[in-house]
């Protein structure tokens, strides 16, 4: 077994984590999910699923990343192996390196749009508006913006990406491999010690600004926290509410990636993981419900109006983020700077996900072929920019791999580590594994939350999924669609093989 | 925004601050401490 690197220290072993889990769904998917579902309401059930779901998996997820490292394994398969004795958990584990490294091959991409949006804010590059912002008419010159940028919203086959877009593409490739290239405390948490201030501060910079907007189409700042945090009681009994709430907790944590293990695994056995599990989550939930809930919705209502508003918000994130926004900052003053402001801070809380989500491959490869971590980087990079082209060049591959790798496989993820963890390994040990070394006490009822609560609440939403994701699997649109399907299953395949011969090689 | 709105909007701030303030200050002390 070789020396595995270690996180130099907890302040910045706790904001990789919070890093890894600050995402763009942070800023631009959790305000759209609140609007959508009951306001403040929809905040019931979020911390309900944050209580009962997320903090549990976390510790979870942090446990078995801990318990793995100090055995020599980073990822899943190994772990899952070790924990059962059973090979075909293995196999299923090979979820946990194939899912992040699928969505960071989409996910990077988009992470580059947003560090280019940030030199065109910068640049001016950006439409000019020049009457008033009356309605959402105003947003098709930055729609058209958006799509000349990425080539996508076309029907074709094949996109063609503008060669700004390709340039940062490129650029944002190199930085994450850069990070990843330079190790876990060289590399992973220098970024996250650098980049998680900076991203606070650039939120904050912005919440103020937005607050202090002058009413532009009648509405003031506080009517669009109205919008957000007014609440629809009607709501709060809907199912829908409850499965958008859960769900959003799945994604905000970054639950179910396989990346808080391969982070986690940096741990030794007497490092606490109770409270920076409970650290890392609650600095997320302080970017997304603080920060992230006073930055898009709200400028969007000063503007737009609270109808428009609800138009933008279906309309999704990426409306929201790339279209709406620059439209908002081309009409205030010093709106290039504060674009820039805007488009960076997502970049940030891009990057700092982003290698968190190439690091599951690159351990797989140092810890089950013993390959240096330096040349496990460049054989990831590799493989990964050849495979990057699919969604940037086919037209839904991008939305393809989003559904299956970064919504459905995430919860299936999920429910394996915790029936693998809980109920495999054992309620008593699991419990005294997360309570090794612990810093803060866990409430005793945590370990029957664990046992029973946390699991209905997946299997709920994994339910919820089974109508949509039965039609999903037996059609497809267009070639990119059935690209990208096909490149999930021969990555999972290709790696379950090696994870197989590495582990008759070592018997 | 409606007093409920308002109840709602500093509730989970305030739970959400102090949980990450108090988590904070318990990591840093027992760094400190080592």
């Amino acid at each position: 077994m070789q020396n595995r690197e270690r996180w130099a220290t907890r302040i910045g072993l706790v904001l990789a984590m919070a890093g890894n889990a600050v995402g763009l769904g942070n800023f631009l998917r959790f305000p759209v999910q609140a609007a959508e579902n009951g306001g403040g309401a929809f905040m019931i059930p979020y911390l309900i699923s944050f209580l009962l779901m997320g903090i549990p998996l976390m510790w979870i997820e942090w446990a078995l990343g801990r318990y793995g490292g100090v055995r020599g394994h980073g990822t899943t398969p190994a772990i899952f192996e070790y924990i059962t004795r059973k090979r075909l958990f293995g196999i299923l584990g090979v979820l946990g390196v194939t899912m992040p490294f699928m969505v960071a091959i989409y996910y990077t991409y988009i992470e580059s749009w947003t560090l280019g949006y940030s030199i065109s804010a910068l640049m001016g590059m950006f439409p000019s508006v020049r009457e008033a912002l009356a309605g959402t008419s105003v947003l098709e010159p930055f729609n058209q913006f958006f799509q000349n940028y990425t080539g996508m919203g076309g029907s074709e086959a094949f996109i063609r990406p503008s060669a700004m877009a390709y340039v940062f593409f490129l650029l944002t490739f190199l930085i994450n491999v850069f990070f990843v290239y330079r190790g876990i405390a060289r590399g992973i948490e220098i970024l996250a010690k650098v980049a998680m201030p900076i991203l606070l501060a650039l939120a904050v910079v912005l919440a103020v600004r937005v607050a202090t907007l002058e009413p532009i189409s009648g509405h003031s700042p506080l009517d669009g926290f109205g919008f957000l945090w007014n609440p629809d009681f009607s709501k709060v009994f809907d199912a829908q509410t409850w499965l958008a709430a859960a769900g959003q907790i799945f994604f905000t944590l970054s639950i179910g990636f396989g990346t808080l293990i391969t982070y986690a695994s940096y741990l030794s056995e007497k490092d606490d993981i109770a409270l920076g599990g409970l650290s890392a989550a609650t600095t997320n939930e302080f970017v997304e419900v603080v920060l992230g809930a006073s930055i898009a919705i709200p400028a969007a209502v000063v503007f737009f109006g609270i109808e428009n508003t609800v138009e933008i918000a279906k309309a999704g994130s990426f409306s929201l983020g790339f279209i709406t926004m620059p439209a908002i900052f081309s009409y205030i003053p010093l709106g290039n700077l504060f674009g820039f402001m805007w488009f960076f801070l997502l970049f940030l809380a891009g990057i700092t996900s982003s290698v968190a989500l190439i690091q599951p491959m690159v351990a797989f490869l140092e810890d089950e072929y013993g390959i240096k971590r330096q040349k496990a980087v460049i054989l990831v990079a590799a493989i990964m920019l050849v495979l990057m082209h699919i969604p940037v060049l086919m037209n839904g591959a991008l939305d393809e791999m989003d559904y299956w790798a970064g919504t459905v496989g995430l919860v299936a993820l999920a429910f394996l580590e915790l029936f693998v963890f809980v109920w495999m390994f054992g309620v008593d040990n699991a419990w005294r594994e997360i309570n090794r070394s612990a810093q803060i006490k866990i409430p005793i009822i945590y370990k029957y939350i664990m046992a029973y609560i946390t699991p209905l609440f997946i299997i709920v939403i994994m339910v919820s999924f089974a109508k949509d994701l039965f039609i999903k699997a037996i059609t497809f649109n267009n070639p990119g669609e059935l690209a990208a399907r096909l490149l999930m299953i021969g990555v999972f395949l290709v790696l379950a093989v090696l994870y197989a011969i590495s582990r008759s090689r070592k018997r | 925004m409606t007093l409920a709105g308002w109840i709602f909007m500093l509730s989970v701030w305030s739970i959400v601050t102090g949980l990450l303030v108090w988590t904070y200050w318990k990591i840093l002390k027992g760094e400190n401490s080592e």
